[in-house]
């Protein structure tokens, strides 16, 4: 798949104490799309928004080169979302929501799904209001993989999985995509997975995306930085530069090497610069934190 | 417990308020009636009895209030003997003080009311709010808690809501009840012992939802079965559903008051089968049929729309759904009894009373889905079912003509089609309130973690 499997130009929504966008994201076809973001940054309502869930104020949201409105159907046919917000407790059981959701989709694959039952054991009579939180979200994942879709929306999925879920989850979701035809545009807290298993990343904070990118390439962009100075000293802002930390004459920055930032802070006296590879976790606290810790 | 109580009243002081002042005004306009429970006990003495007694705490319980209480360092009883005071001990004494005030304030020449002092009138009355108060109250601590999905929980669950709704009719019907008869004592004595019992089954209730999370942890017995079985699904899986479930539920409670408004009846006068059926609809049976059907079928239903909005169904297609079928369900419960009352007035009344019930069904519905459920949203949708609940009464057969029932009620169920896939697409509130109506007994639609 060449195209993009989702785009997002110029998204807003309002509320009264929130505003989304205006908002541009890219997912590519055939991609695992990592969605970051501190709670309340707007990932949900970003993921809400392709499926219907709300009207957007401004924007467009084409999903397989469909408009989200005037196809609606055709994408939720295509397309599957999972959140542990999706409940499923009014169908009584595990085998009757399975009936329900089946019937919507022609393509539903059944010895798919009953491997996926039994990898994540569930049972066909198991009553769902007395499901654990974690099975409750493996059963909605089920249901949205055993559809096939070729494109699989993921809020939080891993929200109350313990770590051999998490990774049941995860090697699923990769063997999804590995026909490289399917896309997941995943949002989840645990960094740790997002950065070893998507390929892209978006970060999203008060409703805007910061950053987006390949993993690799967004987090090897930047570097932790640190340094001394002398005492007293100030740096100015810039473009590129986060002071995460200071001691005295001791900072630790991140940098965006992009900027050519090494050579500002020697500009800018500092000393014994030592420049250190982050992982997504340092970069996520360090720029959510941005404007906070200044 | 003192705290327990004490935060109840901050929270729902207004509500209790609302009662006292509504029981007053009730009393004091029936004061000098020979016969007051005729008027007094009627549908707006049920609304204050549950609205001042068990609906905050049952509102409170959905949105997880249990789960709350229980980290804190107070005892399973010291909570149940709270739950019960704040939800029949301090109501009952709050009505009982407003009727008295009511009954004294008659006395006063000074304000142009001289109907006088009725001691029996206020007793009865008192007694019967308190019982009836202890009745609703023991009935939440029967409630099974879960979705029934098997013959013994719906056996259970019929029972429930057949006590339930003997209840509730017991105080709208307690009027033609005579407190000297054998069935005015029966029902005291029925109502007496489930208010006494349900002092002692509130630790049981505590003890319910507390142990609803321990229970998920049970292994399973028997083997595991990974292939679904077959079976329809899809719209038409939800649609039979809805429609079914909507149907059968009506019935259930058409049975259930012609068995309690034959036995009623029966002391009175010799009536017939098709006027205890007429009785129990005209006097608000169908809109207690409307309500149960949209709490306990639709609500659920409802509280999913943020699944089933992830489904390939169009906005038009879920808001038929939605508003549709279960008002077609109630037209075709309406046209059942209106055939079995054979031909004739009181056939065309059946059915426009069903008419009319199933647009205001619709409407609230569409409410629903507009306003999520929310607390401002739950107010509207209880206040439209109130103000609707007068639509069946003005639109009588007797009073309208039944194009004119005819016409509005289709006008209403547009409107609430149009509105219902107008919010489905536009309005939020659904998806993004996550309700946790009757999440601590199972079936919860929001997020329980």
């Amino acid at each position: 798949m060449t195209t993009n499997a989702i785009e997002i130009r110029g998204l807003t929504k309002n509320y009264p104490t929130f505003k989304l966008g205006p908002l541009d994201l890219t997912v590519p076809g055939g991609a695992i799309y990592g969605l970051i973001g501190p709670n309340g940054a707007g990932k949900t309502t970003a993921m809400d928004l392709i499926f219907g869930m709300g009207c957007n104020d401004g924007g467009e949201i084409r999903v397989l080169g469909l408009d989200h409105r005037q196809r609606e159907v055709d994408i939720k046919r295509a397309a599957a979302y999972v959140s542990p917000d999706l409940n499923f407790q009014v169908w009584g059981k595990v085998g009757r929501a399975v009936r329900f959701v089946r019937g919507f989709y022609p393509e539903w694959d059944n010895d798919y799904c009953a491997r996926l039952m039994k990898e994540f054991h569930l049972s066909d009579d198991n009553k769902i209001a007395t499901l654990s939180f974690g099975a409750r979200t493996k059963l909605s994942l089920l249901l949205a993989l055993s559809r096939r879709p070729k494109v699989l929306i993921l809020d939080e999925p891993t929200t109350g999985l313990d770590a051999v879920s998490k990774q049941q989850v995860f090697t699923e979701l990769l063997k999804a995509v590995e026909d490289d035809e399917r896309t997941v545009l995943i949002s989840s807290h645990g960094l740790g997975d997002i950065e070893r298993f998507t390929d892209h990343i978006g970060l999203i904070k008060n409703g805007k995306l910061l950053l987006e990118g390949r993993t690799d390439e967004v987090v090897d962009r930047f570097r932790m930085a640190e340094f001394f100075t002398d005492n007293g000293a100030r740096l100015p802002g810039r473009d590129g530069l986060t002071i995460v930390q200071r001691e005295e004459n001791r900072w630790h920055v991140l940098i965006d090497q992009q900027q050519g930032l090494a050579g500002w802070l020697q500009a800018h006296g500092a000393r014994q610069i030592i420049l250190t590879p982050v992982t997504l976790e340092d970069l996520f606290v360090a720029l959510v934190k941005d404007g906070e810790a200044a | 417990m003192k705290l327990l109580i004490l935060d109840h009243l901050k929270r729902w002081w207004w509500m209790w308020l609302t009662g006292g002042v509504a029981q007053f005004l009730i009393f004091a306009s029936s004061a000098g009636s020979k016969y007051p429970f005729q008027t007094i006990f009627t549908t707006f003495t049920l609304q204050i009895i549950y609205f001042a007694g068990v609906f905050p705490l049952s509102y409170d319980l959905q949105r997880g209030h249990s789960r709350v209480l229980k980290t804190l360092p107070v005892s399973v009883r010291q909570i149940a003997r709270a739950w019960w005071l704040v939800s029949v001990g301090l109501p009952a004494l709050l009505l009982t003080t407003a009727a008295g005030l009511a009954m004294l304030a008659m006395l006063v020449d000074s304000i142009g009311i001289t109907k006088g002092f009725h001691t029996e009138t206020y007793l009865a009355g008192c007694l019967t709010n308190t019982l009836w108060l202890g009745a609703a109250f023991f009935l939440l601590t029967a409630w099974s808690g879960r979705q029934p999905d098997s013959p013994a929980e719906y056996a259970r669950f019929i029972l429930f809501c057949g006590l339930l709704l003997i209840s509730f009719i017991g105080v709208l019907r307690f009027g033609s009840l005579s407190l000297n008869t054998t069935k005015g004592i029966v029902f005291i004595l029925i109502a007496a012992a489930m208010t006494i019992a349900g002092w002692f089954r509130a630790e049981h209730l505590v003890m319910k939802l507390v142990g609803v999370r321990a229970a998920l942890q049970h292994p399973r017995k028997g083997r595991p079965r990974y292939k679904v079985q077959a079976g329809f699904g899809g719209l038409p899986f939800l649609v039979a559903r809805i429609f079914t479930r909507c149907l059968f539920l009506g019935l259930f409670m058409i049975v259930t008051m012609l068995v309690v408004f034959s036995a009623i009846h029966h002391s009175h006068e010799q009536t017939s089968f098709m006027n205890s059926v007429h009785a129990g609809i005209s006097s608000m049976g169908n809109n207690f049929q409307i309500w149960w059907i949209l709490l306990f079928q639709l609500f659920p239903t409802i509280m999913h729309i943020r699944f089933l909005r992830t489904l390939p169904l169009s906005a038009s297609s879920l808001a038929a759904t939605l508003v549709l079928v279960p008002t077609t369900a109630i037209i075709c419960l309406g046209s059942l009894i209106a055939a079995l009352a054979g031909t004739g007035s009181a056939s065309i009344s059946i059915m426009s009373v069903y008419l009319m019930a199933a647009s205001v069904g619709a409407v609230s519905v569409s409410v629903l889905v507009w306003r999520g459920v929310d607390r401002e949203g739950m107010w509207l949708f209880v206040f439209i079912l109130f103000c609707g609940a007068f639509l069946p009464m003005v639109f009588h057969a007797d009073k309208a003509p039944p194009l004119a029932t005819i016409s509005i009620a289709t006008l209403l169920i547009v409107s609430a089609f149009e509105i219902t896939r107008r919010a489905i697409i536009r309005s939020t509130h659904a998806y993004r309130v996550r309700p946790n109506l009757m999440n601590a007994w199972g079936w919860g639609a929001g997020r329980q973690s």
